[in-house]
């Protein structure tokens, strides 16, 4: 049973994407870059696939060590942790973004201002991660903004290897989330048999609240009770506020759906288009699955496979004929 | 980069048979047992029910307004825009407390901002014909290739 009522609003994921094409628009022949000497496509691929294999080896390392940190009570260490890499994801990497865009677009701001801005956005997103009293709009802007950022930078992987990676993380996620020796699935029985919540970087879509009223009276088994209530001549009204729980969205999934309309970015705006409608259906179809299934589902996986078979039938079916067909005037 | 910091693929699901219920029931600020008194009580953050409530939000308000002081200014503005609903409602004196916090760090941070816009568009408008040389030193690019700060392109 679907209620109606909790419409998830995950309107951040198109902004990501948008922000993210229009701030860093694709550079297909950048003449700043060095020439490296080409390589074979096996020596390519056997360069990605290693490359593949060591990310989601350390990727798969570093979740268990964080269940066994979990499991040992540790939280409050992994709350911390997690806030200091915010803030030094949001200093550092988006410090060097602000700089690479002052000079680029050689924009006159002075140090100290620009210093004092960095640190700023840093500290407040620092605050924002765990905090009770930061407002939800603004921690959801900085789980986006963290997003672009990681997202931004992982572009600069060279091609081959960002693809096998996409590849070989959603079928690490699959793995993780549904085996029930997965570190994922482990973590979250953890959290829920503590009753608690998983210190995480998410993103969670406003909760709906709504007035739920309960009269005391009804779940007194003798009717006496009632009867005696109602002629005292009050009523016990419980006016609750019910809350249901947002939709949930890890932050790592969004990052690797930024990076793969990053990644489709920089061919071409086609690309992006396929790509982007491939990750939306996808999630959508993860929602629909969700509703079903009412437990913790992998994000990446459907996503992650129909962006990838849209981008290379885009980029090797459609855009061929698309663009052949407007240049000699055919069609389009 | 780890990823593994964020545990991530899970798309939780919206368990809505046990839904949390919020901690407070809505009708213990108003007093008495009248019924549906409770949902027309006055949150004073901007996320209403959500957000923090009074006594909790006192401490989070002064906390933020002492903090500013360090160079922060932007807590200021956070503060103003979560405690919204209590700069708009001057009549409500629950909020009495929380007040003039919330009034000093819009007024700090108003302050902030027109000498933080009159410093930058005198900084860009001004250039080198106002300073002379020491523009040269002060603009950020410069600074960041002195430094070798990394840029992301």
């Amino acid at each position: 049973m679907y209620a109606p009522r909790c419409r998830p609003r995950l309107r951040p994921l198109p902004a990501i994407i948008l922000l993210r094409f229009l701030f860093f628009p694709s550079h297909r022949r950048n003449p700043r870059l060095p020439r490296i000497p080409l390589r074979s496509p096996a020596e390519k691929l056997v360069g990605a696939l290693l490359n593949a294999a060591v990310f989601v080896a350390l990727v798969t390392a570093v979740t268990f060590l964080l269940v066994l940190l979990y499991y040992y009570n540790f939280t409050g260490f992994l709350k911390a942790y997690m806030r200091f890499s915010a803030f030094f994801v949001l200093a550092s990497m988006g410090g060097s973004i602000l700089i690479s865009f002052l000079r680029r677009f050689s924009l006159p701001l002075d140090a100290p201002s620009a210093l004092l801005l960095i640190f700023n956005f840093s500290v407040i997103g620092f605050l924002s991660v765990f905090s009770n009293a930061v407002p939800i709009l603004v921690r959801q802007s900085y789980m986006v903004a963290l997003a672009i950022i990681v997202a931004a930078w992982f572009t600069k992987l060279p091609e081959w290897t960002t693809w096998i990676l996409l590849v070989a993380l959603a079928i690490y996620d699959l793995a993780a989330v549904l085996c029930p020796r997965g570190p994922l699935r482990i973590l979250l029985n953890l959290a829920s048999s503590r009753d608690e919540e998983l210190p995480a970087l998410i993103y969670e879509s406003r909760p709906t609240i709504s007035l739920v009223s309960s009269e005391r009276g009804r779940d007194q088994p003798e009717s006496s009770w009632s009867d005696l209530s109602s002629s005292l001549g009050f009523s016990e009204q419980d006016n609750e506020l019910e809350s249901t729980r947002g939709i949930r969205l890890g932050l790592g999934d969004f990052i690797f759906y930024s990076v793969l309309v990053g990644r489709a970015a920089m061919y071409d705006l086609m690309t992006v288009y396929a790509c982007f409608i491939a990750i939306l259906s996808g999630l959508g179809f993860t929602l629909i699955l969700l509703s079903i299934y009412r437990h913790a589902l992998p994000a990446l996986p459907i996503s992650i496979t129909l962006g990838v078979v849209f981008y290379f039938l885009t980029r090797l079916v459609l855009e061929p004929f698309v663009v052949g067909a407007s240049m000699s005037l055919v069609m389009f | 980069m780890e990823r593994g910091r964020e545990p991530d693929a899970d798309v939780e699901s919206q368990t809505v048979g046990s839904s949390n219920r919020l901690i407070r029931s809505a009708d213990t600020s108003g007093g008495g047992g009248t019924a549906g008194s409770g949902h027309s009580a006055v949150w004073p953050t901007v996320d209403g029910a959500l957000g923090l409530s009074e006594e909790r939000s006192l401490e989070y308000a002064r906390s933020f307004f002492l903090r500013g002081f360090c160079l922060l200014p932007f807590l200021w503005a956070v503060n103003c825009f979560y405690f919204w609903p209590v700069l708009r409602n001057r009549s409500c004196t629950s909020f009495d407390l929380i007040r003039p916090y919330v009034v000093r760090s819009a007024i700090c941070f108003l302050i902030f901002i027109i000498l933080l816009s009159s410093w930058v568009l005198t900084f860009a408008l001004g250039g080198e014909r106002l300073f002379g040389p020491v523009w040269k030193e002060l603009v950020m690019y410069n600074v960041a290739n002195k430094l070798g700060l990394p840029g992301w392109m």
